[in-house]
């Protein structure tokens, strides 16, 4: 099914000061929010149909004045909407506790490893880091005891995705049962500094697959991309936003800013403009089609991948990390088919995106059988 | 391939109105395209006139003295657009495109070479020669009609940095001593003072036309002449690979649809001399 995620973006300032992070936390016209004007923008958008459900992001939203923060959530449970929140949990307190499970807020922490391996997270100064980095496990244990649900993003680095470090990154996943996204690092437009932590293709894709055999271990785990690609496959949607033709000018993303404005997915702001433009188009991905991306075995369930990781930071041209997809595909692609040699997948299906998923068909699923029985008989 | 032609602009944090005022600037260029024609200061102006204003269009041009001589119809298209897609003749929706002037001679003559260039059986060098006397007819400088006459594609932004100083860095190329009120490069949004593509960004010919057009411009919208005078003073990158052209100004983004060249070309305005 195609979705797109809402972010109210609150600021971009952020208090937290990861290394790696790809906002221009030096944008020093991105201060203030204005929410009157923000939330007079999600109710134009309500009116067109785009919101479902919010996500509070930008500048670690537990950061906000407690009183803003009530009202953000009083203001969306009123319009019915459920809310999200992205979180480095550095400024939990018992009151946010208190609102997260009054307005059962799903949590999704920043956090890319157990504390040895989460060093480029948090304040940069080695003391201010230590104490974060503790701060970060008790507040984990906090939402745990007080049986609050969360997901995570970790971001993948050559420290924590490479050699010995990486099976301590698997280990720390299957022991504390990390419900993760596992996203590589980019190095935005306007700062090269981190570029020597990013990973390559090739040790991405072999990140990825030592993650797959830690899902496969797991089955509850409902980890990121290694279910959503194995989805991807048997033709049972397509996620993550990705791998579904973003267009970059305009996303899969609704973001709205601190003046009410509508911008863009937050990887672009790494290129300083905002704002989101008027009309959508396919153009990146159809031209990539014929060119860069031709014949591309994985194509359907690519379609060039993240515009924000293009090669030379061109969002024009593919992703960088073309062969860690490619390869990752291709590697789950033989353990479905060593299990399931009859089985019809996407990749097999011409036009896959335009006949599938744009129509919200779905490949492999009993189509008589609705999404909530399957599960209860699950 | 699919794609669909279009021109999108992303502004900075803060300037959100440069997307608002996108409307209002094609209507200024449009009205200054309109008086130079009135003025007398031209012998003609291509137009395309929306259905649904063409009987207020005609008043209007009967009340200054100018009429409007068809051509044919085309469809309304979301943005710039390089190649016009031709309408039915009821399309409720669609434009009609044709010349303004006051003389039948030049609106007949207009029309018969538009005929000789959108017809795919015409030679080269016919073509040649009749987009050569278009641009005469619209009072475009002679150089810079002889020099887009020779030109092989439809977005000559390149061509015409090339034509007057410049230097290369990384095959890239930085466009020196130009002046901004000739750039094409932010016309797709409605930032351009002159309608032409000059044979180089320091045309003497073009400066002076273009003074004459930017004094139309000031006399209908000073505010608004004088903000579109200061985006194309700033620095910005015209980068076009694989049928996008990339343009990175101080306050905005744009994409846009173009051709597909055999290289990347990247031009840099206002950038000084990068060596």
């Amino acid at each position: 099914m195609q979705f797109k995620t809402n972010l109210f973006y609150l600021k971009i300032k952020c208090p937290v000061g990861c290394e790696y992070c790809f906002e221009d936390t030096n944008n020093e016209m991105v201060q203030k929010y204005d929410l009157q004007k923000m939330f007079k923008t999600f109710d134009s958008m309500i009116r067109k149909g785009e919101f479902n459900r919010i996500t509070l992001h930008g500048g670690d939203v537990l950061s906000l004045p407690i009183e803003d923060f009530r009202y953000i959530c009083e203001e969306f449970a009123r319009r019915n909407t459920g809310i999200s929140a992205q979180t480095s949990l550095a400024f939990l307190t018992d009151e946010h506790i208190d609102l997260i499970k009054k307005y059962h807020i799903g949590i999704g922490i920043s956090v890319d490893g157990p504390p040895e391996l989460n060093i480029f997270r948090g304040p940069r100064d080695p003391n201010l880091n230590k104490i974060y980095q503790q701060n970060l496990l008790s507040n984990i244990n906090r939402l745990r005891k007080n049986k609050i649900p969360f997901g995570s993003i970790s971001i993948l680095t050559k420290h924590n995705a490479t050699g010995e470090n990486l099976d301590k990154l698997c280990e720390w996943v299957a022991k504390e049962k990390i419900n993760g996204r596992f996203n590589p690092m980019f190095t935005p437009h306007f700062d090269n500094r981190m570029v020597y932590q990013e990973l390559t293709p090739e040790e991405l894709k072999n990140a990825w697959i030592r993650l797959y055999y830690v899902a496969k271990e797991n089955p509850s785990l409902p980890m990121s991309p290694v279910r959503e690609f194995i989805d991807n496959l048997l033709g049972l949607g397509l996620k993550s936003c990705v791998v579904t033709r973003c267009d970059y000018i305009n996303t899969r993303c609704n973001t709205i800013l601190p003046d009410g404005g509508i911008g863009r997915c937050d990887r672009c702001f790494q290129d300083g403009y905002y704002y989101s433009s008027e009309n959508s188009t396919l153009n990146r991905s159809e031209i990539l089609k014929s060119t860069e991306c031709k014949g591309c075995r994985y194509w359907e369930v690519c379609g060039g991948a993240c515009p924000g990781e293009g090669i030379d930071k061109d969002y024009r041209r593919k992703s960088r990390f073309c062969e860690a997809y490619y390869g990752f595909y291709s590697f789950l692609e033989k353990e479905i088919r060593g299990l399931l040699p009859n089985v019809i997948l996407s990749i097999d299906i011409e036009n896959y995106y335009d006949e599938y998923f744009l129509k919200e068909r779905k490949l492999n699923w009993p189509h008589d059988m609705g999404y909530s029985t399957y599960h209860k008989r699950r | 391939m699919a794609v669909i032609p279009c021109a999108e602009m992303m502004p900075i944090y803060g300037r959100i109105d440069l997307q608002q005022k996108r409307g209002a600037r094609s209507k200024l260029l449009d009205e200054t395209s309109y008086e130079t024609v009135k003025r007398d200061l031209r012998p003609a102006a291509i137009t395309a006139i929306p259905n649904r204003v063409y009987d207020l269009y005609m008043s209007r041009l009967a009340e200054d003295g100018m009429f409007f001589y068809p051509f044919y119809k085309v469809k309304m298209t979301n943005g710039f657009m390089h190649n016009e897609v031709p309408a039915k003749l009821d399309d409720p929706s669609s434009f009609t495109s044709g010349c303004i002037t006051k003389e039948i001679e030049v609106a007949k003559e207009l029309k018969r070479l538009y005929g000789i260039y959108r017809n795919k059986d015409s030679s080269k060098k016919t073509t040649k020669d009749a987009d050569k006397k278009i641009g005469e007819l619209l009072g475009y400088p002679d150089c810079c009609c002889e020099f887009y006459s020779h030109l092989e594609n439809y977005d000559p932004v390149y061509e015409s940095a090339l034509g007057g100083d410049h230097s290369f860095f990384n095959s890239e190329l930085y466009c020196l001593n130009s002046d901004p009120a000739l750039f094409q490069h932010l016309r797709y949004f409605g930032i351009n003072i002159t309608p032409w593509f000059p044979c180089s960004y320091s045309c003497k010919e073009s400066r002076r036309r273009s003074e004459v057009w930017f004094n139309v411009m000031k006399s209908l919208n000073l505010q608004l002449a004088e903000e579109i005078l200061n985006l194309l003073k700033k620095p910005s990158t015209w980068d076009l690979y694989n049928g996008q052209v990339l343009i990175t100004h101080e306050d905005f983004l744009g994409y846009v649809t173009s051709y597909f060249p055999k290289v990347r070309k990247v031009v840099h305005f206002n950038q000084g001399d990068i060596k």
